[in-house]
């Protein structure tokens, strides 16, 4: 089929895709959902510090990116699950496919309309809290805060890829919402059995307990343990996240990062991730029967 | 772009799902100009013939030109000035009627302008503003029909377009039919009624189980199987003697059903008919000629070819 792209014909689709999914009642609910945790959590966050008062920038992340964690990604396994296959079910990618559109300009429309989505989703949730915690408590730390919502935004990026290029891949809508929801619970177990690898390696779970209780420094993990966190997606974001402020603190506990472990490589490695799931996107769909 | 007589032209496509052949060595060759009706019954494979014709399908083997071009070497291309109506289409639900039109219109790179126009053409104006998610299916339908007319195309491949229509927009789209081939657009529609296909066509192809059956023009088409008229007489009493007379006459293809008599005849014939039951002094109460119909010719052209397919797999 060729390598044929045309922006005209990407936009519009774009266009279309921004159109019809902003005001997908779910997304919308799920988006106003995660605004009003936002702000709870940018208030309420430093409760476990003894004040209950809006918190700068550095204590709304730290208290946030968890919840930020589980929320994107849903928000973008919703968005991007049905994106080919419901269409290709319904019969209107046939009517977008019978005009001279080539396959690229659906895939890439796609993803800047629906990763478009997302922005507005991110620069809502966090873009609106942001200025009430600056306005309140100081913009100190403002541009870090704004990397933060940049990187929360390829956080999400991935998943969104990942679940278009699901919905490429299956025949059927069940079968893309199941690769979406794979991803996702593999990303919040990744670290569990990271854990486990751990301990029967040898690891020394006592003094990782006390570090727990008393707020101590971790014993320092072996770098093929970080390097696994990389696929941990649920807890590599919020630690990028809190590495953006330059805290090695995460749930209380002091980490000793290796020098890989920086918020640039996690930026870069779910970069790379949302490049590979792009790239699968167009070469699937580029074969598919409709 | 290379004058060609024909806008579409397959040669030897074959298309098979898992254990299903669903188009078997199909050559289709549609002239510019023409209402092109293919007609089968459900199942032949007449969306995976559009579907492969608009490249939405890949075919295992065999080649398709659009106005004398490849698709497999221009795809994209090959595909402007076409508008197409897929089978039960659905559009987007939260976009309204003119968004989903200007959407197509931009697909297309054509001017916006004329979406309401053609709305107002298939009676959805009033819905302009409204949602496509809250229409009812025949409302959709006319949508998918206004977006088929966008850009005045050439060529227009309507996948049994009346489908899910009512009667009164099922006409006003044969209507529209009729008037674009008056401009000059030809018209390739799928169906598996046979009225319509004769109501409009001038060309007619026929599928079942993937295979052509014939192509050719209505008329020889609907001529194919039994190119004679049948009349019909109803006599007061007596048949059986009115048959004989007949018979005597030298016509064979007579058929009795208490009073009413059918036979086979050449129109020129006809009268020869009636006055040889009259010299036979048969009162006749009434008669009337049926003219062959597409569908006696295409039940009798598939049930032949189930015959031939059951001496092949026969013991
Ligand atoms: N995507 C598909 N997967 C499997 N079988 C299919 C698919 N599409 C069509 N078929 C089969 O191919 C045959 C032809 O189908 P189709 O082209 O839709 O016929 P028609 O449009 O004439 O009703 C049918 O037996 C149908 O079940
Ligand atoms: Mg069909």
């Amino acid at each position: 089929m060729g390598l044929e792209i045309n922006l005209n014909k990407v936009t519009a689709i774009a266009k279309k895709e921004f159109m019809d999914n902003w005001r997908n009642k779910w997304v919308l609910a799920l988006s106003g959902l995660f605004l009003i945790l936002v702000i709870a959590f940018s208030y309420f966050g430093g409760a476990s510090g003894g004040s209950v008062e809006f918190q700068g920038y550095a204590d709304t992340v730290a208290a946030m990116s968890t919840i930020a964690a589980m929320f994107l990604p849903i928000i973008a396994i919703m968005l991007g699950y049905g994106s080919v296959i419901s269409e290709r079910e319904n019969g209107s990618m046939g009517v977008v496919l019978g005009c001279p559109v080539s396959r690229y300009d659906v895939i890439i429309g796609k993803f800047v309309g629906l990763g478009a989505v997302l922005m507005a989703t991110i620069l809502l949730g966090f873009g609106i809290s942001g200025i009430i915690v600056g306005a309140i408590a100081g913009f100190e730390g403002g541009v870090e805060y704004f990397l933060f919502m940049m990187m929360t935004f390829i956080f999400a990026m991935f998943f969104l890829g990942f679940s278009i290029f699901m919905s490429t891949v299956a025949n059927k809508r069940s079968t893309a919402i199941a690769g979406g929801l794979i991803v996702f619970f593999s990303g919040m177990i990744a670290g569990m059995i990271l854990f486990g690898l751990w301990i029967a390696s040898g690891g020394d779970f006592g003094a990782m307990m006390d570090a727990a209780m008393t707020g101590g420094d971790m014993p320092s993990f072996p770098d093929w343990y970080w390097a696994g966190m990389f696929f941990s997606f649920m807890d590599i974001y919020p630690m990028g996240a809190m590495l953006l402020f330059n805290l090695t603190d995460f749930s209380g506990i002091s980490y000793a990062y290796p020098d890989f472990v920086t918020a640039t490589s996690i930026v870069g490695w779910f970069t790379i991730l949302t490049i590979l799931t792009f790239l699968g996107s167009l070469l699937t769909f580029d074969k598919k029967d409709l | 772009m290379s004058e060609t007589q024909h806008i579409i032209k397959t040669s030897g496509l074959r298309k098979t799902f898992k254990q299903v052949r669903a188009v078997d060595d199909l050559s289709l060759t549609v002239n510019k100009g023409d209402i092109y009706g293919f007609l089968g019954p459900n199942g032949a494979g007449k969306t995976t013939t559009i579907k492969m014709i608009l490249d939405l399908v890949q075919p295992d083997g065999g080649d398709i030109w659009l106005n004398g071009i490849n698709i497999a070497e221009n795809g994209v291309s090959t595909r402007e000035g076409i508008g197409y109506l897929p089978e039960r289409a659905q559009f987007y639900q939260n976009l309204t009627a003119i968004q989903t039109m200007e959407f197509f219109a931009e697909l297309k790179g054509v001017d916006k302008a004329q979406c309401d126009e053609l709305l107002a053409k298939v009676g959805m104006d009033r819905w302009r503003d409204k949602k496509v998610g809250t229409f009812s299916k025949g409302m959709v339908q006319l949508v998918g029909v206004a977006q088929a007319l966008i850009g005045e195309p050439k060529l227009l491949i309507l996948d049994e377009p009346t489908s899910g229509l009512d009667p009164r927009w099922s006409r006003v789209l044969k209507d529209i039919i009729l008037e674009m081939n008056g401009k000059g657009t030809t018209i390739f529609f799928s169906s598996h009624l046979l009225s319509e296909v004769q109501e409009l066509c001038n060309r007619v192809a026929i599928l079942n189980q993937g295979h052509l059956i014939i192509e050719d023009t209505v008329a020889h088409v609907s001529g194919g199987m039994s190119n004679k008229p049948k009349l019909v007489i109803r006599v007061t009493d007596e048949p059986e003697k009115a048959v004989q007379a007949i018979k005597d006459a030298g016509f064979d293809e007579v058929e009795v059903h208490g009073n009413q008599i059918s036979v086979l005849v050449e129109s020129t014939d006809k009268s020869k008919i009636l006055q040889v039951l009259s010299e036979a002094q048969i009162s006749i109460e009434d008669f009337k000629t049926i003219e062959p119909s597409l569908e006696d010719a295409f039940m009798g052209y598939i049930g032949q070819e189930a015959i031939a397919g059951g001496v092949i797999n026969g013991p």
